[in-house]
């Protein structure tokens, strides 16, 4: 069956009080052309004329199939079911979650569940979060977090009750804790209706459009610099920083231009090997093996830098060099800069529990170790992956691998065919609690044929 | 009603008649012992009844505003009752479609059953069933359920009623304040089903998986694997058969001799999507299965032989089938409405 004949729904979540009936209402009342039926949670709160609207009472179901996070939700298997039955009244779906609901049973209903896929498909989940308020759940709930991190489209409402640097800061929270997400400011709810119902977040298609925040790649240093650098000693000064150490590695590039852009992808790889410490006084090489600056508790510490001939090198640190007051000083006491630098998604300043993390890389992938990685990670840690999608090239496969899902239900599918000259690229993302960024690249850098 | 003549859709049935009411049926049960008169009712809350030898609307009406979820007829078919969205379990006369009596419920009415001797009715809404005499009077009201009641099903002796429910099935007797026992299965169940001497109880469940539980030993079973959720399970009239769909096709496990621990089930073959309804006939072991892509089978099953006869084609999924009381044919509903009765040729086998 085509996806034009199944009857798209949106899930639509939020704490208490940050704005659902508004937003519902909203939805109900103006002239969009859809006929929307709504199953709400949250007993009699919208009374619209003319509009389907279900009450039902939230039955979270433990699936018993060896899968021991898929829980799904009886209640809309149910009601979603006798709907379908009457099929005409209506050509959208709304579904209102109680404040305190975790979406991961809604969602994983239209994985699960034969004749909900058959007639029904998932569009997206857009949850709401009260700018205000937001702030006393952020940190401790985590359905809080799970709303966010679930969303497809995140409405930042009531922005008009805080302070706009407020609004900047815990859009850049959220944006850490989701990068899949679009997220939109609204006063009283306010938002275009095109921008909440059909926008596809579970869509194969429609994964292959071109999300900037999806594709955002994400390394494990913050800053690089390449320098036309003589055979020599080099003397590396560091004050003390926000870390007691800080993680680099210089690479030797061939050739003068955009030096730190092409060896960025090496580097990401590289960056996940070992580091070797080194104390205040040693020396350090050009090489393929990360060093770790163990920094004096106060003042400088210096570090000599040996290279073996002229060239240009790449200087990728873990933070950005100017926390630490770092410098480069040649043989005669002169401070060489960079020819070109570049400063990378800076890291979060907080270490969020629920994160996204986004790997992008050029290359094509081992189909057999792709699978035998991505079945131990789901296995492994599909309890706290919330939501992942990723675009793939696999080597040998004319077409690109499209994949997307909830825990440790997904689907996938060949989704358009490479360009004869493109170049093969991987994107892919995942949101979740604890996800170890490294481990995550890593496993799948090394699933590169 | 539109009324029309099919032609003859299949060999070894004979299509008789034709009637559409373009709304969803939910559910077809008969009102007389011969078989010449239907009730059914659809999804948008209409309840009509059809007389079978012509396939003539004897009468319609609007039982529940909003939406019917359920309808079933009293043995003696005299009576039917109803459930639907509105709240309400209604009892009709099932000759003029006058109603009888009313019970207001909380919720959604999905589910109503007779007793198989005629004096209870049990509906449920939510997580209550409620027992009623067979005049309406609400006569046990039960509300100690884990989860929405999924089924209903009165062992053939009506002296205990089996209610399906997510983590397993709850045995009460009429009408008794506590439940007997009850029998615990993880997992959501969505159907029940009594051997015909009360030896077994069967349960469809959501993890594509069927349970059936030995009534008088502790020997249950469990039979895991299937491609779907079960839609349905159904005994046939001996009981030594056990019909279950799960996927493209019915699974049928035998009961005879030592049952059908470590055998081989039989399969009903042949369809293209997933099973929608299947039916044992009253009388011998034959089954009709029908499915979502609108094919129709009428199999005869022998010992170790599924043998599949007739086949009636059609583009429109099958919703619901049930066999005239007498055996001598059945009748299919289709989602958009459609309702036609087809008649066993004598000659088949």
């Amino acid at each position: 069956m085509s996806t034009e004949s199944l009857v798209p729904v949106t899930v639509l979540t939020g704490f208490l009080g940050a704005g659902k009936t508004t937003l519902l209402n909203r939805i109900l009342t103006e002239q969009h052309g859809k006929r929307i039926a709504v199953i709400e949670n949250e007993f009699g709160e919208i009374g619209i004329d003319n509009s389907l609207v279900i009450n039902a009472e939230e039955e979270v179901f433990e699936m018993n199939n060896g899968c021991i996070c898929c829980t799904v939700r009886g209640d809309l298997i149910r009601i979603l079911g006798s709907l379908m039955k009457r099929r005409e009244r209506f050509d959208y779906i709304l579904i209102e979650t109680t404040g305190l609901a975790d979406p991961a049973p809604v969602a994983q209903t239209f994985f699960v569940d034969d004749d909900i896929r058959s007639k029904l498909r998932l569009d997206g989940v857009v949850t709401l979060v009260d700018a205000k308020h937001v702030w006393l759940h952020i940190d401790e709930s985590s359905e809080c977090q799970e709303q966010i991190a679930f969303a497809d489209v995140i409405v930042l409402n009531k922005i008009d009750l805080v302070p706009a640097d407020q609004v900047d800061t815990l859009e850049a929270r959220i944006r850490s804790m989701n990068a899949m997400a679009r997220i939109i400011r609204a006063e009283n709810a306010n938002v275009g209706i095109p921008a909440i119902l059909d926008v596809g977040g579970f869509d194969l298609a429609r994964a292959l459009e071109t999300k900037p925040t999806f594709l955002e790649p994400e390394y494990p240093f913050e800053w690089g610099g390449a320098y036309a650098l003589r055979a020599g000693t080099y003397t590396l000064t560091m004050q003390e920083g926000p870390d007691p150490t800080m993680d680099l590695l210089l690479v030797r590039h061939d050739g003068a231009d955009n030096a730190v852009r092409e060896q960025t992808e090496h580097a990401a790889r590289r960056f996940s090997y070992e580091a070797v410490p080194y104390g205040p006084g040693g020396i350090l090489t050009p090489g393929d093996v990360p060093s770790s600056l163990q920094l004096a508790s106060r003042g400088a510490s210096q570090f000599l830098v040996e290279i073996p001939a002229d060239g240009t090198y790449v200087l990728y640190t873990e933070h950005r060099p100017e926390e630490f007051a770092a410098t480069l000083m040649a043989k005669d006491g002169a401070t060489v800069s960079p020819i070109s630098e570049h400063t990378y998604n800076p890291e979060h300043e907080h270490d969020d529990e629920v994160t996204s993390v986004g790997i992008a890389t050029p290359g094509s992938l081992d189909g057999k170790k792709l699978n035998a990685w991505f079945s131990a990670l789901l296995m492994e840690k599909g309890v706290d992956i919330f939501r992942m999608k990723g675009i793939l090239s696999l080597k040998g496969e004319a077409e690109r691998f499209v994949f997307q899902g909830v825990h440790m239900l997904f689907d996938a599918r060949p989704g358009g065919a490479w360009r004869v000259n493109e170049t093969r690229h991987n994107q892919l993302v995942f949101i979740g609690r604890n996800l170890n960024r490294a481990e995550l690249e890593s496993g799948f850098r090394n699933c590169l044929a | 009603m539109s009324r029309s003549d099919t032609g003859a859709p299949a060999t070894l049935v004979r299509g008789r008649w034709a009637v559409r009411i373009p709304e969803y049926p939910l559910a077809l049960t008969w009102t007389d012992r011969a078989g010449d008169r239907l009730a059914m009712i659809s999804a948008e809350g209409t309840l009509a009844s059809i007389e079978t030898v012509d396939g003539d609307g004897l009468w319609r009406v609007q039982a529940h505003k909003g939406g019917a979820c359920t309808v079933q007829a009293s043995p003696d078919g005299s009576t039917l009752a109803s459930g639907g969205q509105d709240g309400y379990a209604r009892l009709w006369d099932a000759d003029q479609g006058e109603q009888l009596a009313e019970i207001a419920l909380k919720g959604w009415v999905e589910h109503a059953a007779w007793a198989p001797n005629g004096e209870w009715i049990a509906v449920a809404a939510g997580r209550v069933v409620t027992l009623c005499t067979k005049a309406g009077t609400v006569a046990a009201t039960w509300g100690d359920h884990p989860s929405t009641i999924s089924s209903l099903a009165w062992r053939p002796d009506s002296a205990q009623l089996a209610v399906g429910h997510y983590g397993g099935v709850t045995l009460r007797a009429p009408v008794d304040e506590r439940p007997i026992r009850r029998l615990e299965r993880k997992g959501s169940i969505l159907s029940v089903a009594w051997h015909p001497h009360g030896r077994h109880l069967a349960a469809g469940c959501q993890d594509q998986a069927v349970q059936v539980w030995n009534m008088r030993k502790s020997d249950h079973l469990y039979m895991s694997g299937y491609n779907t959720k079960l839609t349905s399970i159904a005994w046939s009239q001996t009981g030594r058969y056990l019909a279950t769909a799960g996927g493209p096709g019915a699974t049928i496990w035998d009961f005879s001799g030592k049952g059908p621990k470590g055998s081989r089930p039989l399969s009903v073959v042949g369809h293209e999507d997933l099973l929608t309804a299947l039916a044992w006939a009253p009388t011998e072991s034959l089954i009709v299965t029908a499915d979502a892509a609108g094919g129709t089978n009428l199999s005869r099953i022998t010992d170790k032989i599924v043998r599949t006869f007739a086949r009636i084609d059609s583009t429109v999924a099958v919703s619901s089938v049930a066999w005239r009381p007498d055996g001598r044919g059945f009748v299919i509903a289709q989602e958009d409405g459609s309702v036609q009765a087809y008649d066993r040729n004598a000659a088949d086998a």
